[in-house]
C-alpha cells in the first residue's frame, strides 16, 4: 500500500456543505487526479470545524493550512502550489480580523487558540463516515475497558466523580441521572439521546454527530451496560439530514464490527440502537415529551414525578442525555474523572461548547473550559464586534435564557454563575447584540418563539405566553402603559411557579431579565413612546433637521410614497401621516439631516 | 463479534495513517520543490521516498515538500530531521533517496 | 406498606403510598379547586387550578398528578397560591366567549363556579380570541371549540375509556385545539356519538345538538298527533335538575310533566324494552340451536352498534339483529299504534326522550323507518326535556302524580332495568330461561350480573348446558373483550355492551352532575323500580303478549323481523 504523504480535510459540516464545499471537494479530487497525485494525497471530508463563518473550510496536513472561503475555482491553484510545488497559497489562508498576517497552522488562529476541544475534539479531524479513523483515535477504547474490566457501578462512579453535568439545559448531575435508572428494577431499560437541540441559533448537538457520530454510539453503549439497557434510542430532528445520514452509517459500521449487538467484546453484554426522527418541535427537548414522541404520540410532556428514570419510555426506566452531554463520556472513562475535574470550575467541570451568532465577528462554533467569562469569549475567541459597534448584551440559554449588560461581561461561564445572574447555561446559544438592538423587541422575539412552540397543554403557558407576547407587541407599537410592565411581572410568576414543564418553567426568563438590566429602556417605551435603538417601527418619526438640509431633493426621489416634499434648494418636509417609516432616506441623504 | 484484541489492531493500523494530521512525527523528510527543484526530478524522488516507506512499512516518517533555498545544480535537495538534527542531502535521485530512507531512517525511528 | 405521614395547611395527614397531594388534602379536609382533573379519567396535571406549595420546592406542584411523600408540608391557600389560581382563571377567561348568560352550561359550568369560587371579578387581559368555527356536522354532538378551555377531558374519555380518539388535539401554542381527524367535523370520523365526551366537559364546548325547537313546533301544530316514550334511564336522573336528591324516581311526575308539555300520549321506551327481549331472547335460542354467530352481542346501544361499525365491521354477524326498544317502539307507533287508533302514520309526530345522544344518531339511520319516514321523528336528551320543562314554567317537583298512557306504557321490571348496566342480561335471562325450560324462575333478580365493573361475567344453567354471559360497559372495554375473542381467549353465549359507563345512567344526555356516586344512585332507583313492578318478566308483559297476538304473531317471525330487525354495515374511521 502507498504511503499518503498529505491529507485534505474538507469540512462537510451542514454550515459548509451549504456555503459550497461539496463543490470545492470534487474540484480538488479532479485536479489531484489530473496532476497524478492521488496515490499521494488523500481528500478526507470531516464534520465541522466550528469557524462556520469563513467556510467552506480546507485544512492541508502536515503542514497544517487553514484556508477559507475556498471556491471550486481555487481548486486548481490549491492543488499545484501546495499540493505539487508545496507552496501555501497565502491569498487563501486565514487571516484574524485584528491580524493582517495570514496564519499558518490552524491552532495558532484567534478563533481556536482559547478553545478547548473535548466533546468536540474529534469534529474536523477525522472521518466521521469512517469508524476505524474514530478506532485509531482511542475510539471504543472506553467501551471495551467498561465492559472487559469495570462493573456497572465503577463506570457510575467515575461519572460521578467527573462532575459531569447535563449539557443541555438543566445542568442536572450526569453520575446521578445514571445511578437514578441504574437503581429502578426491571429486565427492561431504555437510553435515549436527545438531540431535539431546538434554541435558536444552536448548533452543537448537529455538529457533534455530523462530525464524531462515534462517539455518541460509544457513549451510549456505556450508559446501557451502566444502568443495564441493552436498547437505544436516538431522537434527532428530521431537518438535521446529514447528521442523520452520518449517524446511520455509523450506527451500521459499528453493528458491521459487532460494537453494536449481542455479546459486544466478548461479554454478556448487548446493545443496540435506533434513530427516532423528530420535526422540531422545541418541547421535544423535553424528556416526557421526547419520550411521547418516540412512542408515536404527540410530543407533549407529562407531569413529573415520576421521572424517566422511573418510568419513561414506554413505562420502562429510561437514562436521557443530550448529545453533548455523552459526547465527553467516552473521554471521561479514558482519562478518568481527574482528568475531567481539573477542567472548569468548583460547581461546573469540564467544558461547554457555544454557538456564537449575532452581532460577533466570527460566528461557529466554540467549545471552551468552564468559569472563561463572556468577555474572553466574545472578545478574544468571537473577534469582538463587527462595525465598531458598541457591545450591548448577550444572550444565552435560548429561549429559556436571559440576555446580559455590558456590565457583566466579566461573569465566569458557568451553571451556577450564570442563574444567579438572571440568565441561564441552557444547551450553548450565545447571541451578541450590538447597541442597534431594542431589548423589548428582542424579548418580544423569544416570547413570540415560546409562543409558537408552546406545546398548549398547560395553562400558564399556552394562555400566559400569548399575552405576555400582546403586552410586548403593544409597548412595541407604542400603545403600552406603565401598568403593562407590572403586569408582565406578574404574568412571568404565574407562568414560571405554575406550568407544567421546563418550557414554560423558563420561558419568561428572556423578559424578566430584560426588565433587570434594560427596565430604562422599557420605561422609555411606555412612558416616553421612544424607541432609544430606533427599531420599533411605530415609535420612530422622521423628520428633516431644517439647518442641515440644503434641497438636494434626493430624499424626495427615493421616498417610495411621496410623503417628502420640497423644492431644489428649499428645505425639505416629511408629511408624518404619509411616511411609512421605511427609512430610505437617511442613508441619502449626503448632509445627514434626516433624523429618527 | 469484535474482539478487544482485533480493536486494538485497527487502532495501531490506522493510527499510523493518520500521523499526517498530528504534524508530529519524530522524522520528517522534506523533499524539494518549487521550480528548479521539479526540473531536477525532484518528483520521482517523492515516489521513491513515498514507495519506500510503504515497503519498509515506516509509520513515524511524515514527508513534506516545500522550497529548499539551494543552487539549482544541487537539487534535488531532501532535509531529513530527525530527533531535532536536520541534515541536509543535495543531488539527490531516487536510488539515494530509498537509501537515506533505508538507513538513516530506519534507524531513527521507532 | 407503610402509610405516608404528610402536612396539608398545618393539619397532618396519612394517605397510602400511591396517594396524591389532592388525595391527601380530600381526606386532610382541604378543599383544592380543579379543572382538567376528574376522578374516572387518567390524570393529565394539564390546567394547573390545583397547585400548591410544597416547602422546598422552587415551583408550584400540581396537587392532582404530585404524589404525597413522607414529611411533605403543603400549603394550599397562601398567597402566591391563591394569586396563581386566580392568574390562571383569568387567563382561561381571556379566551373565553363573554356570554354566560346565554350559555346552556349557565349554572353548570365548572369555569363559572371556579370564577366565583376564587372571587376572580375582573379579566386584565385583553388580546385575541379565538375565533374558531362551530362543528355542528354531527346529528348528536356539537363542539364549540371557542369555549373549549382544554382541558383535555373529552379527548382522555374519548381515548382512553371509549377508545374511540374521534378528537384530539392539534396547533401549538395558543393555536392549539381540540379538533376532528383533517378538521374534517366529527360526522367524518368514527365518532359513536356517546355524548361521554359532554358529560364530562366542564364548560358547553362540547353539547348536545339541541332538538327542542323541533319538538315545541311539533307540539303547537294541531294537525299532528304528538307521541313521546321515555327511556327508563331518564326517570332515575331527571328529578336532579329540579333539585330533587340523586336517585330520585321520578316516573309519574315525568308523565304529568310531558303531558302538561302537550303530548297527546305519553308512552314508555320499557315496553319497546321488554319487546327487545322477548325478541332478543328468541334470538339467541334459535343460536345456541344452531350454535351459529355466538357470542350474541346485545345491540340496544347505538353507541356501541356504531363503534362495531367502525372498528369490529368483521364481527358485525355476532351483533343482535333486534333494533333497540326505541326503534322497535318507533317502528310500532308508525304502524300498531297508527292502525290500532287510527291514525295517519305521516300525522303522528313521535318524539323520544332518552338519556342518550346516540340514540340521535340512531333514529337518523335510514334503516329505521318506512314509506319515507323515520320511526322517531325527535330525540331529545334528559336535559333538553328539562330545559323544555322550565321554559313551560311547570314546577316539577310539586306535580300530581300521572300513569303512562295504554297500551304502549305498560311494562315489565325486566324493562325498567334495561336502563343500568347488566340490566339487558338479567331481563333475557328472566325470559330465556322460562322459554328454554319452561319453568318458573325462583329467583328473578340475577345478582351475579349486577354492579358497575367494566366487564362482568356470570354462567348461568339453562336446561342441561351452562351459559356463558359477559356484561361490558364502556366501549374501552368492549374492545379489549372482542379482541380476545377474536384471538380465542374467551367465548360467550351472550355478550351485552353498553357504550357508556354504568349503562343508560350514564348516558351522554343525562344531568351535570358532581356527585361521585351518581351512577349507583341512579341504579338502585332503577332495581328499585323494577322490584315493585307486578310483572317483572317481559315476556310476561300482558300488553306484549296481546301485540303478539293481534298485529305481530310469533316473535322472531316475519313480521317481527320486518319491523323489529335490522341490520349494520362497515363503516370507514376516518
Amino acid at each position: 500500500m502507498a504511503y499518503v504523504r498529505s491529507h485534505v480535510l474538507v469540512c462537510a459540516g451542514t454550515g459548509c456543505t451549504s456555503s459550497g464545499c461539496k463543490a470545492v471537494e470534487k474540484a480538488i479530487e479532479q485536479e489531484v487526479s489530473r496532476l497524478g497525485l492521488d496515490s499521494e494525497v488523500k481528500i478526507v471530508e470531516t464534520g465541522c470545524f466550528g469557524f462556520c463563518k469563513i467556510g467552506p473550510i480546507v485544512m492541508i496536513y502536515p503542514e497544517g493550512s487553514f484556508y477559507c472561503y475556498v471556491k471550486p475555482e481555487d481548486a486548481a491553484e490549491l492543488v499545484s502550489e501546495h499540493l505539487l510545488k508545496g507552496r501555501m497559497v497565502e491569498r487563501l489562508l486565514y487571516r484574524d480580523v485584528q491580524n493582517p498576517k495570514p496564519t499558518a497552522f490552524f491552532t495558532d488562529i484567534g478563533f481556536y487558540k482559547k478553545q478547548k476541544r473535548v466533546a468536540l475534539a474529534n469534529c474536523g479531524a477525522i472521518d466521521a463516515e469512517n469508524i476505524e479513523e474514530y478506532i485509531a483515535l482511542d475510539g471504543y477504547q472506553a467501551l471495551a475497558n467498561a465492559l472487559t474490566q469495570m462493573t456497572p457501578a465503577e463506570v457510575i462512579h467515575v461519572i460521578k466523580q467527573s462532575g459531569l453535568r447535563g449539557r443541555g439545559g438543566g445542568g442536572f448531575s450526569t453520575g446521578l441521572k445514571w445511578e437514578f435508572a441504574a437503581r429502578s428494577p426491571g429486565p427492561i431499560k431504555y437510553v435515549v439521546c436527545n438531540a431535539d437541540e431546538g434554541d435558536p441559533g444552536a448548533f452543537m448537538d448537529r455538529s457533534i454527530l455530523e462530525g464524531d457520530p462515534h462517539a455518541i454510539i460509544e457513549a451510549m453503549a456505556i450508559a446501557g451496560y451502566a444502568i443495564g439497557a441493552s436498547q437505544g434510542y436516538v431522537y434527532v430532528r428530521a431537518e438535521y439530514p446529514i447528521a442523520v445520514n452520518r449517524l446511520s452509517i455509523a450506527i451500521d459500521q459499528a453493528r458491521q464490527l459487532g460494537i453494536l449487538g449481542k455479546g459486544i467484546f466478548g461479554t454478556k453484554f448487548s446493545f443496540d440502537l435506533s434513530i427516532r426522527l423528530g420535526a422540531g418541535a422545541f418541547v421535544c427537548g423535553e424528556e416526557t415529551a421526547l419520550i411521547a414522541s418516540i412512542e408515536g404520540k404527540r410530543g407533549m410532556p407529562k407531569p413529573r414525578p415520576p421521572y424517566p428514570a422511573v418510568r419513561g419510555l414506554w413505562d420502562k426506566p429510561t437514562l436521557i442525555n443530550n448529545v453533548e452531554t455523552f459526547a465527553n463520556i467516552p473521554q471521561i472513562l479514558r482519562k478518568g474523572a481527574e482528568w475531567f475535574a481539573a477542567m472548569g470550575t468548583e460547581g461546573s467541570k469540564g467544558t461547554k461548547v457555544f454557538a456564537l451568532a449575532g452581532n460577533i465577528n466570527n460566528t461557529g462554533l466554540v467549545e471552551v473550559p468552564m468559569g472563561i467569562t463572556l468577555r474572553e469569549i466574545i472578545y478574544d475567541i468571537g473577534g469582538g464586534i463587527p462595525d465598531k459597534k458598541a457591545f450591548k448584551a448577550c444572550q444565552t440559554g435560548g429561549p429559556s435564557g436571559g440576555c446580559l449588560p455590558a456590565s457583566l461581561l466579566d461573569t465566569p461561564v458557568d451553571y451556577d454563575t450564570l442563574t444567579a445572574v438572571g440568565s441561564m447555561m441552557g444547551s450553548g446559544g450565545l447571541i451578541v447584540m450590538d447597541e442597534s438592538a431594542c431589548m423589548v423587541d428582542v424579548a418580544r422575539f423569544f416570547l413570540e418563539f415560546t409562543q409558537e412552540e408552546s406545546c398548549g397543554k398547560c395553562v400558564p403557558c399556552r394562555e400566559g405566553t400569548k399575552r405576555m407576547l400582546e403586552i410586548l407587541e403593544r409597548i412595541t407599537e407604542g400603545h403600552g402603559t406603565p401598568d403593562d410592565i407590572d403586569l408582565l411581572v406578574e404574568l412571568s410568576a404565574t407562568i414560571k411557579g405554575a406550568s407544567l414543564c421546563g418550557l414554560g418553567n423558563t420561558a419568561p426568563n428572556p423578559v424578566l431579565a430584560t426588565l433587570r438590566f434594560f427596565r430604562a429602556e422599557f420605561e422609555a417605551h411606555v412612558v416616553d413612546k421612544k424607541c432609544p435603538a430606533g427599531v420599533c417601527q411605530a415609535l420612530l418619526s422622521y423628520s428633516v433637521i431644517a439647518d442641515k438640509c440644503k434641497g438636494c431633493t434626493l430624499c424626495k426621489k427615493v421616498c417610495p410614497v411621496d410623503a417628502i416634499s420640497g423644492t431644489l434648494k428649499q428645505v425639505h418636509i416629511i408629511d408624518r401621516a404619509k411616511c411609512i417609516k421605511c427609512g430610505a432616506c437617511v442613508p441619502k441623504c449626503p448632509f445627514k439631516a434626516i433624523v429618527r | 463479534m469484535l474482539t478487544v484484541a482485533e480493536l486494538n489492531e485497527i487502532r495501531t493500523r490506522v493510527r499510523k495513517q493518520l500521523r499526517v494530521r498530528t504534524n508530529g512525527s519524530p522524522v520528517k523528510i522534506v523533499i524539494a520543490s518549487g521550480t528548479t527543484a521539479i526540473s531536477s526530478g525532484s518528483r520521482a524522488v517523492m515516489a521513491a521516498a513515498l514507495e519506500e516507506i510503504a515497503v519498509k512499512g515506516l509509520s513515524t516518517v511524515q514527508v513534506e515538500q516545500r522550497e529548499i533555498d539551494v543552487p539549482a545544480t544541487e537539487q534535488t535537495a531532501v532535509l531529513v530531521c530527525a530527533h531535532g538534527e536536520e541534515v541536509l542531502y543535495k543531488q539527490c535521485t531516487p536510488e539515494m533517496v530509498r537509501e537515506l530512507i533505508s538507513k538513516a531512517v530506519t534507524e531513527s525511528a521507532e | 406498606m407503610e402509610r405516608i405521614k404528610l402536612t396539608i395547611d398545618s393539619t397532618p395527614v396519612e394517605v397510602d403510598p400511591g396517594s396524591t397531594v389532592l388525595d391527601a388534602a380530600k381526606k386532610a379536609g382541604v378543599h383544592i379547586p380543579t379543572l382538567c382533573y376528574h376522578p374516572e379519567l387518567k390524570l393529565e396535571g394539564s390546567c394547573r387550578i390545583c397547585v400548591v406549595e410544597i416547602e422546598g420546592m422552587k415551583n408550584l406542584a400540581a396537587s392532582c398528578v404530585y404524589p404525597a411523600a413522607n414529611g411533605m408540608v403543603v400549603r394550599t391557600n397562601s398567597e402566591v397560591v391563591r394569586k396563581t389560581r386566580k392568574s390562571i382563571v383569568e387567563l382561561l377567561l381571556a379566551n373565553h366567549p363573554e356570554d354566560c348568560l346565554v350559555c346552556p352550561r349557565h349554572g353548570t359550568c365548572e369555569l363559572q363556579d371556579l370564577s366565583h369560587q376564587l372571587s376572580v371579578r375582573k379579566v386584565r387581559f385583553r388580546g385575541e380570541k379565538r375565533e374558531l368555527a362551530l362543528d355542528e356536522s354531527s346529528i348528536a354532538v356539537v363542539r364549540d371549540p371557542n369555549k373549549c378551555i382544554l382541558c383535555g377531558r373529552c379527548i382522555r374519555i374519548c381515548e382512553h375509556t371509549q377508545k374511540v380518539s374521534a378528537i384530539g388535539l392539534a396547533g401549538r401554542g395558543s393555536r392549539a385545539v381540540v379538533t376532528t381527524p383533517f378538521n374534517r367535523g366529527l360526522a367524518e370520523g368514527p365518532c359513536v356519538a356517546c355524548g361521554q365526551c359532554i358529560k364530562v366537559c366542564p364548560v358547553a364546548a362540547l353539547r348536545e345538538r339541541d332538538a327542542s325547537e323541533q319538538v315545541w313546533k311539533a307540539l303547537s301544530n294541531s294537525t299532528l298527533h304528538t307521541v313521546v316514550q321515555v327511556a327508563p334511564a331518564v326517570r332515575a336522573a331527571l328529578g336532579e335538575e329540579f333539585g330533587l336528591r340523586p336517585g330520585a324516581l321520578v316516573t309519574e311526575k315525568m308523565v304529568s310533566a310531558l303531558r302538561k308539555l302537550g303530548f297527546n300520549r305519553v308512552f314508555d321506551t320499557q315496553f319497546g324494552a321488554d319487546l327487545t327481549v322477548v325478541e332478543e331472547g328468541h334470538e339467541l335460542l334459535h343460536r345456541l340451536e344452531r350454535n351459529e354467530n355466538l357470542p350474541q352481542i346485545s345491540s340496544c346501544s347505538p353507541g356501541w352498534v356504531k363503534y362495531a361499525e367502525h372498528f369490529f365491521p368483521e364481527m358485525l354477524n355476532l351483533v343482535s339483529t333486534c333494533k333497540s326498544p326505541q326503534q322497535m317502539f318507533g317502528a310500532l307507533v308508525k304502524t300498531y299504534y297508527a292502525e290500532k287508533f287510527g291514525i295517519a302514520a305521516r300525522d303522528i309526530f313521535h318524539v323520544a326522550v332518552m338519556p342518550c345522544t346516540a340514540k340521535k344518531f340512531e333514529a337518523s339511520r335510514e334503516e329505521m323507518g318506512r314509506d319515507g319516514l323515520q320511526d322517531v321523528d325527535a330525540v331529545i336528551t334528559t336535559r333538553e326535556l328539562a330545559f323544555m320543562i322550565k321554559e313551560a314554567g311547570i314546577d316539577f317537583a310539586n306535580l300530581p302524580d300521572s300513569e303512562f298512557d295504554l297500551p304502549l306504557g305498560m311494562s315489565s321490571g325486566a324493562g325498567t332495568i334495561f336502563g343500568v348496566t347488566g340490566g339487558v342480561t338479567e331481563a333475557v335471562l328472566r325470559s330465556v330461561y322460562e322459554i328454554k325450560t319452561g319453568k318458573e324462575l325462583e329467583e328473578v333478580e340475577f345478582q351475579a350480573v349486577r354492579g358497575f365493573g367494566g366487564v362482568r361475567e356470570a354462567q348461568i344453567p339453562l336446561n342441561g348446558m351452562t351459559l356463558r354471559v359477559a356484561i361490558v360497559n364502556s366501549l374501552g372495554q368492549a374492545e379489549k373483550i372482542l379482541n380476545k375473542i377474536k384471538a380465542g381467549e374467551a367465548s360467550y353465549h351472550f355478550i351485552e355492551i353498553m357504550g357508556c359507563l354504568g349503562g343508560c345512567i350514564g348516558g351522554g344526555g343525562q344531568p351535570f352532575s358532581k356527585d361521585p356516586d351518581i351512577k349507583q344512585k341512579r341504579a338502585s332507583a332503577l332495581y328499585r323500580q323494577d322490584h315493585l313492578k307486578r310483572v317483572r318478566k317481559a315476556h310476561e308483559n300482558p300488553a306484549i303478549k296481546e301485540l303478539y297476538r293481534s298485529f305481530l304473531g310469533e316473535p322472531n317471525g316475519e313480521k317481527a323481523h320486518d319491523l323489529l330487525h335490522t341490520h349494520y354495515h362497515a363503516r370507514p374511521r376516518y
